[in-house]
């Protein structure tokens, strides 16, 4: 008996070498053709966390639901592919339902957990803010995807914290857009007189951010005028009055500070007054995304198309359709991965390009210091000069210390993707017709946005 | 020209669009107040009934293949829990009931099963899966807290919502889904909503009134005239008003009160689930939904609690201030303070609301 | 009342004797128990001066928060539990508190100041939408007291955001003592001794004249108005009492998290601290620390634990679940079974069982 259990445990602990040694060796760099620093340290048999929270389940879960399935994909890929310098990463996920309050306990969690996590991924403007002081405390870097000003730089703009963006702030989108609104409203946009733009934004802290006294001086500056603001709850049903009173002031272009319904809703309630050709829709980068497109879809134009074509905004990636080698590689991934088409959007891009971000920010941190002295505070150094192309260039990062937010843009457009003949594509998901939601650029060149939060560079006085 | 200082198109605009979302606002209160009318309880899970009710519409509105099965099964228990309940009239003998309900759990089933018309399915599979839910909300929650302190009832019922909205975020997740049942289909085969009707060069300005809304308005009215005529000559709605009078003389009439109390839940269930699908129809359906329902209680409080007419009367109110709160003050004040200054000055000025009865103690 | 049941051999010779809080020597060891284990903790963790890793950090931020919630519950005791007045407004009152706090302690007053200062104002607040209670009773003030609910917080976001940052959040400066920062180790002691002496004030109280008149309006307010009281005026007390604990959780809070908003006080807030108080058991001094504990643990531990497993097993069990929707939809499930077997099987909530226990305790052997 004996002998033949010794017998068992020698195959089986043979089976277990043959297995481990049969693993192909790690290849960190070169991930999926794009290009990554090189490690120093090989880590393989470690295992790295990534710690992210945030609403999944709330107003915002049209965005954040696909933004976990690319979490998840993205994970997967390259955890076949070398993960971290070898090491598996592995994802701590939580929801926090929109509530403030289960923000601060799932912090108070996530804070004491041992080792403490190196960074946080957030993707709330609410929950930086509140966090603010908090991971500055317990030195836990935070790469956030909102363009919050006071999570970054606190309320007098003064103090660069241990929050870094990944897309440009709120204030400093909007100047963009007036940037670029000022130059083209007679010439590529073929408008008369001069544009004047009015705030249509959801209620709260992400909605109220970008309508600022330095953001209306900037506009103003670039002949545009700011006419006011009018502000919604993401329950709110109809928003013709908010318009109609925007109008009355003035308005030709409505920006929204939204996402998805609330866009939506504001793009149908223009094709309901009638105002679809009069108005331009306008907005932060969230409202140039598919779930936006995907819901526009119940009201069409009288020209045809549904109600939130020919949305412009701000877009500080490089979108699904161009071809490039990190949109490649998503798309495999996601097609491989069978997501339907309602999750391709920025958010599913996001979550890929976050975890990519993340094994080169640890990657580079790991070289600095090495695997046994990284912590929170080590990252953070290494987000200070953090100039990384992540998925080849689909999302470009060069933090400084003064520079929190990615911060270059192009202006785009969001329209339906066309087959040869010009007509709008219909595809069928689920026995639903739908019409493909597409991100054009407008501007072909990226170019770095203003900095408008208050006592930056580009404020006008 | 201007009223009050706003363009007269604006104003205009904001008291159309007033009246016909209080449409959809007095079907919200008309479901809270038969609670409250049967059985004395008010219902603060009403916006979450409402919820899954719009969901449920939209799951048998889009699935064509899942649906049947569950409506089928749903419509059998549904009918399996009335057949111990409703009174039928006396002259019908057991075998007269079985064969009543068995013929209608048949019918009910081909329609499902057999209809091509999703329209048609989900507002039969809708409105049985409601009824359904009511009734068990009533059986499980409600029920077992007779002789509690008020207290316990309105605590129950805001927890109900709870675990309500933990079975919607289960099944549905909190993705946003548009539901066009008032649609046309365009050129490219996509269902399109039908275009608003504008109403040009009056007051200054074009007005706009939105075709779903209309219709949906239409139907508000037309489901309220329905109740009202229930109440007033069927034998259930009868029942159901003597009970609200006095449970225990109705009682002592031969009367079943508790089923009285569980058909006002199963009907509240309906109601719920056609005021969310309205609503849905001309915006979409969101998790926020519940939302809407709080902006109603002081609808419900302003008719009088009892008063089905109240509601209705209410709720237009309440849709009035709202949008023309929104034309003079902004949508700040319109949509989030204008309902509850409403229902503070009812409270101190007439609590029992404009038709409710005067049974407020004061000591 | 359960208080009656003594041991043998225990005597009241004096009224003090009879209104003691802690009657027999068990009761003493028992408190002092349970207060030495609460105030040791923190010493027993990975930051603390021994070194022992005995406690997890995470848990001191728990009972940290307890002691908060304790406060505002045990507040809303007094209304609920004593006066049987329904509020659904605590989290708006406990908003005033916290931005209160905030504010003052922005223009650069002391928090020792600021603290005291927002509780009364907060209590004057909780008076104003006490007022109803003149008219309307029951339903109608939960109705009035709903309206507070969502008037408070738009007030705070609209008129009043010049300074309160409107719905973004607002940075709370630290507070100090003595010229020490109040962080880590020692706000954890002020938040414990504010939440002790905030549990002593409450439980004398209820012994006062004050407190029998609470009862009285609660149990039968025709009879309490014929035996001389003033309802209206000891209403409008409760809710001033009621909504001054609020108002000291709130700006508790405040430093605690060092970040407010808006959001953070909504309805699902008072919601929650009314379940608290349910489960806790509504008219017990001791609701507060069951109520509070039990729903605490359950939203900070418990939860967060069983997550994964059902997010693995659910979609298993059943195929219409997807497994991203699980970790949203579990926690409100959760809270709503639980909240409703409390209601149906025990309304008088586990501070009423613990009575039950300690009589069969003190009557053993003979326990029935």
């Amino acid at each position: 008996m004996r002998t033949r259990l010794l017998a068992f445990a020698l195959v089986f602990a043979l089976a277990l070498v043959s297995l481990s040694l049969g693993q192909p060796a790690p290849t960190a760099f070169a991930q999926g053709g794009m290009m990554r620093t090189e490690c120093k340290e090989d880590l393989t048999g470690k295992t790295i966390t990534l710690h992210t929270f945030g609403d999944l389940s709330g107003p915002f879960a049209p965005i954040t639901q696909p933004l976990a399935a690319g979490f998840a994909d993205a994970l997967k890929y390259y955890n076949a592919n070398g993960g971290i310098c070898g090491a598996a990463i592995t994802l701590q996920q939580d929801d926090t339902a929109g509530r403030q309050e289960q923000t601060q306990s799932l912090y108070q969690r996530y804070r004491a957990f041992d080792p403490k996590p190196l960074m946080l991924l957030l993707y709330s403007s609410a929950d930086a803010e509140l966090l603010r002081e908090q991971v500055a405390d317990d030195e836990i870097p935070v790469f956030l995807f909102a363009g919050s000003t006071i999570g970054l730089y606190g309320e007098q703009a003064d103090t660069p914290g241990w929050i870094f963006a990944g897309i440009p702030l709120y204030t400093d989108q909007f100047g963009a857009f007036c940037r670029w609104l000022g130059k083209a409203w007679t010439t590529d946009l073929g408008r008369e007189g001069s544009p004047k733009v009015g705030h249509l934004s959801w209620e709260g802290a992400f909605g109220r951010s970008s309508e600022t006294a330095e953001t209306t001086a900037y506009c103003a500056a670039q002949g545009v005028e700011v006419v006011g603001g009018e502000y919604f709850l993401p329950t709110a049903t109809d928003v013709t009055a908010q318009i109609n009173n925007l109008v009355s002031k003035g308005a030709n272009v409505l920006f929204t500070t939204s996402l998805a319904s609330g866009t939506a809703l504001i793009a149908k309630d223009l094709v309901t007054l009638g105002l679809e050709e009069e108005v331009l829709l306008s907005g932060v980068n969230w409202a140039l995304d598919s779930s936006v497109g995907l819901l526009g879809q119940a009201t069409f134009k009288p020209s045809g198309l549904p109600s939130t074509d020919n949305i412009y905004g701000i877009m500080p990636y490089i979108w699904w359709d161009e071809p490039t080698d990190g949109t490649k590689l998503v798309q495999e991934q996601f097609t491989a991965n069978q997501r339907p088409l309602t999750a391709r959007g920025i958010s599913y891009l996001a979550g890929f390009g976050a975890i990519d971000t993340y094994i080169e920010l640890i990657t580079q941190t790991v070289n600095r210091v090495g695997y046994d002295n990284l912590s929170g505070a080590e990252v953070k150094k290494t987000f200070e000069t953090f100039k990384y192309d992540a998925l080849g260039g689909v999302f470009k990062y060069n933090f400084a210390e003064n520079v929190r937010a990615q911060n270059s843009a192009r202006i785009g457009r969001l329209t339906y993707a066309r087959g040869a003949d010009g007509m709008p594509i219909v595809v069928e998901v689920g026995g639903n017709k739908l019409l493909v939601p597409v991100v054009l650029p407008v501007t072909t060149e990226f170019e770095t946005v203003p900095d408008l939060k208050p006592g930056g560079a580009d404020v006008v006085n | 020209m201007d009223i009050f200082g706003q363009p007269g198109f604006a104003v205009l605009q904001g008291l159309i669009t007033g009246v016909l979302t209080g449409g959809i606002y007095a079907l919200i209160a008309l479901g809270i107040v038969i609670i409250n009318k049967a059985s004395g309880v008010f219902n603060f899970a009403h916006g979450y009934m409402m919820l899954l009710g719009g969901l449920l519409f939209w799951t048998f509105f889009q699935n064509q293949q899942l649906a049947p099965i569950v409506a089928f099964a749903l419509s059998g228990a549904l009918l399996a829990i009335l057949s111990t309940g409703v009174r039928y009239p006396a002259t019908w003998t057991r075998g007269g009931r079985v064969a009543f309900i068995s013929v209608a759990w048949a019918a009910s089933g081909f329609i499902l099963l057999q209809t091509d018309n999703l329209l048609l399915r989900a507002i039969v599979g809708t409105a049985l899966g409601t009824a359904l839910l009511g009734l068990l909300i009533e059986r499980l929650t409600i029920r077992p807290l007779i002789s509690q302190p008020l207290f316990t009832t309105v605590m129950m019922t805001l927890v109900v919502g709870e675990v309500l909205l933990g079975v919607t975020q289960l099944t549905w997740g909190s993705v946003e889904r548009s539901l066009p049942i008032f649609a046309t289909t365009n050129a490219l085969g996509l269902p399109q909503a039908y275009p608003p009707i504008r109403i040009r060069d009056v007051l200054g300005g074009t007005v706009v009134i939105k075709t779903e809304l209309l219709i949906a308005f239409g139907i508000a009215v037309a489901a309220f005239t329905g109740f009202v005529l229930f109440f007033r000559y069927t034998r259930l709605g009868l029942s159901m008003r003597a009970t609200a009078e006095n449970a225990d003389l109705a009682q002592a009439v031969g009367l079943r009160v508790r089923a009285v109390l569980a058909v006002a839940w199963a009907i509240a269930g309906v109601l719920a689930a056609l005021a969310a699908t309205l609503h849905g129809s001309s915006t979409a359906l969101a998790i926020t939904l519940p939302g809407l329902a709080l902006r109603v209680f002081p609808a419900v409080l302003l008719g009088g609690l009892e008063s089905i007419g109240g509601a209705f009367v209410g709720g237009l109110v309440i849709g009035l201030a709202e949008k023309l709160g929104t034309v003079y003050f902004g949508s700040d004040v319109g949509e989030q303070l204008i309902p509850f200054v409403v229902l503070m000055i009812v409270l101190v000025v007439r609590p029992s609301g404009l038709f409710g009865e005067k049974r407020i103690e004061r000591v | 009342m359960s208080a009656n049941i003594r041991p043998s051999g225990v005597f009241d010779t004096t009224y003090t004797q009879e209104m003691r809080i802690n009657r027999t020597r068990f009761d003493q060891i028992l408190s002092a128990g349970f207060l030495g284990v609460i105030l040791l903790l923190p010493l027993l963790s990975r930051s603390g001066p021994f070194g022992i890793d005995l406690v997890q950090p995470g848990f001191i931020g728990t009972v940290e928060r307890i002691a908060i919630l304790m406060i505002a519950v045990q507040g809303l005791n007094l209304l609920v539990g004593y006066t049987g007045q329904i509020t659904l407004g605590q989290a708006a009152f406990m908003a005033v508190g916290a931005y209160s706090t905030a504010i003052l302690m922005r223009g650069g007053v002391s928090f020792w100041v600021a603290l005291p200062l927002a509780s009364l104002f907060s209590g004057v607040v909780g008076l104003i939408f006490g007022l109803p209670s003149l008219r309307v009773k029951g339903f109608y003030l939960a109705m009035a007291t709903l309206a507070a609910q969502f008037i408070i917080p738009w007030l705070l976001r609209n008129p009043l955001a010049p300074l309160t940052n409107g719905s973004s959040p607002l940075p709370v400066p630290r507070a100090d003592l003595f010229g020490q920062e109040i962080s880590g180790l020692s706000l954890y002691y002020v938040l414990i001794i504010a939440c002790l002496l905030a549990m002593i004030v409450a439980r004398n109280l209820i012994r006062t004249r004050t407190g029998r008149a609470f009862v009285s309006i609660r149990d039968n307010d025709v009879a309490a108005e014929l035996l001389g009281i003033n309802v209206f005026a000891y209403k409008l007390r409760a809710f001033f009492v009621c909504a001054v604990f609020a108002g000291l959780a709130g700006g508790l809070l405040a430093i605690e998290a060092r970040s407010i908003s808006p959001d953070r006080f909504d309805l699902r807030t008072s919601i929650e601290l009314l379940a608290m108080l349910i489960i806790g058991g509504a008219g017990f001094s001791q609701a507060p620390i069951f109520g509070v504990s039990v729903l605490a643990i359950l939203r900070e531990t418990l939860i967060p634990g069983i997550t994964p497993t059902l997010q693995e097993w659910l979609p298993r069990l059943l195929p219409f679940v997807d497994s991203v929707n699980i970790n949203a939809a579990i926690a409100p499930l959760i809270f709503g079974v639980v909240i409703i077997a409390f209601l149906i099987i025990e309304p008088r909530g586990l501070a009423y069982r613990w009575e039950i226990f300690k009589i069969s305790w003190k009557l053993r052997p003979f326990s029935y």
